[in-house]
C-alpha cells in the first residue's frame, strides 16, 4: 500500500476517534431526574405534601397575631 | 389574593420543560440538590428555593447581564429608603441603632423581590408558589404580583375596593394592567441608586401620556396650565385614600414576626410639598399618613426612634384611584378656600406638630376663594383626554 494512502487512511481513523471522544463526553449518561418525576405529577406533590404537612402536624409556620392592613 | 394549594406550589407544568431555553437546563443547575435522588426528603438538600436572589449575582446574570446588573439597585431589590428613613428616626446611640436596624430588617425589609419573584413565582412575601408551572413570565401578571405586594393601598385604589369610590379610570374604561404605566425599565432599574421612588428617573408621569393637556386647544387647557407644577395632578384627580396611623412590630411566642395596625381612615388631604425637585416640582401635593408612631419599634427597643420628629409622618402620595371629575376640581372654589381639603395644622396629632411642620398648609397659605363670573370664564369645559 502506497505511503500517502496509509498516511490517509491514519488521519481519518485519528479524526473518527477524536470525534468519537467528544461525542461520548456530550453524550455523558444523564441518569433518571426524580424532580421532574415527581414536579410535574400532580398526584406525587399532593402525597409528598400530606407527609410532609403529617411531620410537621402542630408547627406553626407564621404568626397568628396580625392585625390590620399593612 | 387566594393563596396556592401546597402542591400547587411546587408543580412543575410540561410546558417549562419544552420551554426552548430554561427549560433544557438541569434543575440543579439553577436550584442545586441531587435529581438522581429518588428520596425527595434528601434530594432537596442543598436547594436554593429562590436561585435568582440577590439579582446581580444570580443565576439569571449569565444570560441577562445588563437586567440583572441595573435590578441590584432598584428599589425593589433594595428597600434602600425604609433604611434611610428608619435611621433618620432611629436614636443615635449604637446599641439601640442596632436593635432598630434588627428590627428593620425582620420587618420593613422583607418584602424584598428578585426577578424570580415577579418572573417565575409569586413573591415569597405573599405565600410565594410557582405561576403558571415554573413558566417564565416575560410580563409579570398584574395580581400574582404587582398588586399581591401593593395590596392594601394601591390594589385597593386601583381597583375601588375603599368603601366609597370608584376604580381608577385607567381600570374601569381601559383595564391598564400595572405595566402600562411601570414598565420594565423603571422596575429593573437604571443602575443608580434613588433616594426614593419619586426620585427614580425613569418613573412614569402623567404627561408622558396626556402629552397635550397644556395645550391652547387643550380640554381644561387654561386650567392645566394655571396650576401647572403648582398642583400635582392627584391633587385634583385623586378620590379619598387610606391613611394608616400606626403600626406596632414584634414577635409572637413562636418566634415569628407580626405587624398590628389599628387605625386606617380613608381621607383626602392636600399639603405642601416639602422637597421639590426637577421630576416632582410642584408646591401643592397630595398627603398620606404612613403607618408609623414613635414606639413602632418599642418591641426591639424603647425610644428606639428617639428623633421621630425628623421626618413627617403625612408623606406624599399618588394615590391609583384617578378620576376625570371629583369634588374637588368640579368648580374653582371646590378646592380654593375650602380648608377641609388641605392637611391643617390642627389636623396633625399632637405629638406629630414638628414631624410635619414643613408640609401642613397654615390657613393663610390655603389658596383663596376665587370671585364666581372669573371662576366661570375660567373653568372651560373640557372633553375627554
Amino acid at each position: 500500500m502506497p505511503l500517502h494512502k496509509v498516511a490517509c487512511a491514519a488521519a481519518v481513523l485519528v479524526a473518527v476517534l477524536l470525534l468519537a471522544g467528544a461525542g461520548a463526553g456530550v453524550m455523558a449518561p444523564e441518569g433518571p431526574n426524580h424532580c421532574l418525576d415527581c414536579h410535574t405529577t400532580p398526584a406525587r406533590l399532593v402525597q409528598a405534601v400530606r407527609e410532609i404537612a403529617d411531620s410537621a402536624r402542630g408547627i406553626p409556620t407564621v404568626s397568628t397575631a396580625f392585625e390590620g392592613s399593612g | 389574593m387566594e393563596q396556592l394549594a401546597p402542591h400547587e406550589k411546587v408543580f412543575v407544568a410540561d410546558t417549562f420543560v419544552r420551554d426552548p431555553y430554561h427549560g433544557v437546563m438541569g434543575c440543579q443547575e439553577c436550584h442545586g440538590g441531587d435529581p438522581g435522588n429518588p428520596d425527595y426528603l434528601t434530594a432537596h438538600d442543598g436547594v436554593v428555593r429562590d436561585p435568582s436572589h440577590p439579582p446581580g449575582g444570580s443565576v439569571c446574570a449569565d444570560c441577562h447581564p445588563e437586567i440583572a446588573d441595573s435590578s441590584r439597585t432598584s428599589l425593589h431589590t433594595t428597600l434602600a429608603p425604609f433604611a434611610r428613613l428608619v435611621r433618620t428616626r432611629a436614636s443615635t446611640s449604637p446599641d439601640i441603632r442596632a436593635s432598630v436596624d434588627r428590627a428593620r430588617a425582620t420587618h420593613c425589609s422583607a418584602c424584598h423581590i428578585s426577578c424570580g419573584q415577579c418572573h417565575v413565582s409569586r413573591p415569597t412575601y405573599v405565600g410565594g408558589g410557582l405561576m403558571d408551572g415554573h413558566v417564565f413570565q416575560r410580563k409579570p401578571p398584574m395580581r400574582e404580583t404587582c398588586t399581591a405586594c401593593h395590596s392594601s393601598r394601591i390594589a385597593q385604589e386601583y381597583f375601588g375596593h375603599n368603601g366609597g369610590t370608584l376604580p381608577d379610570v385607567h381600570w374601569r374604561e381601559r383595564f391598564f394592567d400595572c405595566m402600562r404605566c411601570h414598565d420594565g425599565k423603571e422596575m429593573h432599574g437604571d443602575g443608580l441608586e434613588p433616594k426614593d421612588r419619586y426620585h427614580v428617573a425613569n418613573a412614569p408621569r402623567c404627561e408622558h401620556c396626556h402629552l397635550d393637556i397644556y395645550g391652547e386647544d387643550a380640554p381644561n387647557g387654561t386650567q392645566h396650565r394655571t396650576h401647572r407644577d403648582l398642583v400635582s395632578c392627584h391633587v385634583c384627580h385623586s378620590q379619598p385614600y387610606a391613611s394608616c396611623y400606626d403600626c406596632h412590630l414584634a414577635l409572637d411566642d413562636f418566634g415569628f414576626r407580626y405587624y398590628r395596625s389599628s387605625v386606617t381612615v380613608l381621607n383626602f388631604k392636600i399639603g405642601r410639598n416639602a422637597q421639590p425637585t426637577p421630576l416632582r416640582p410642584e408646591t401643592y401635593v397630595l398627603l398620606r399618613h404612613v403607618p408609623v408612631t414613635s414606639k413602632t419599634f418599642a418591641y426591639y427597643a424603647k425610644d428606639g426612634l428617639s428623633r421621630f420628629a425628623a421626618l413627617p409622618t403625612w408623606k406624599p402620595a399618588t394615590p391609583h384611584n384617578i378620576q376625570r371629575r371629583t369634588p374637588q376640581n368640579a368648580s374653582c372654589n371646590a378646592c380654593h378656600g375650602n380648608t377641609v381639603r388641605f392637611l391643617l395644622p390642627g389636623d396633625v396629632c399632637p405629638g406629630e406638630c414638628v414631624a410635619n411642620r414643613d408640609v401642613v398648609v397654615p390657613e393663610t397659605m390655603v389658596p383663596a376663594r376665587v370671585d364666581f363670573q372669573a371662576a366661570q370664564t375660567g373653568h372651560d369645559r373640557g372633553i375627554r383626554p
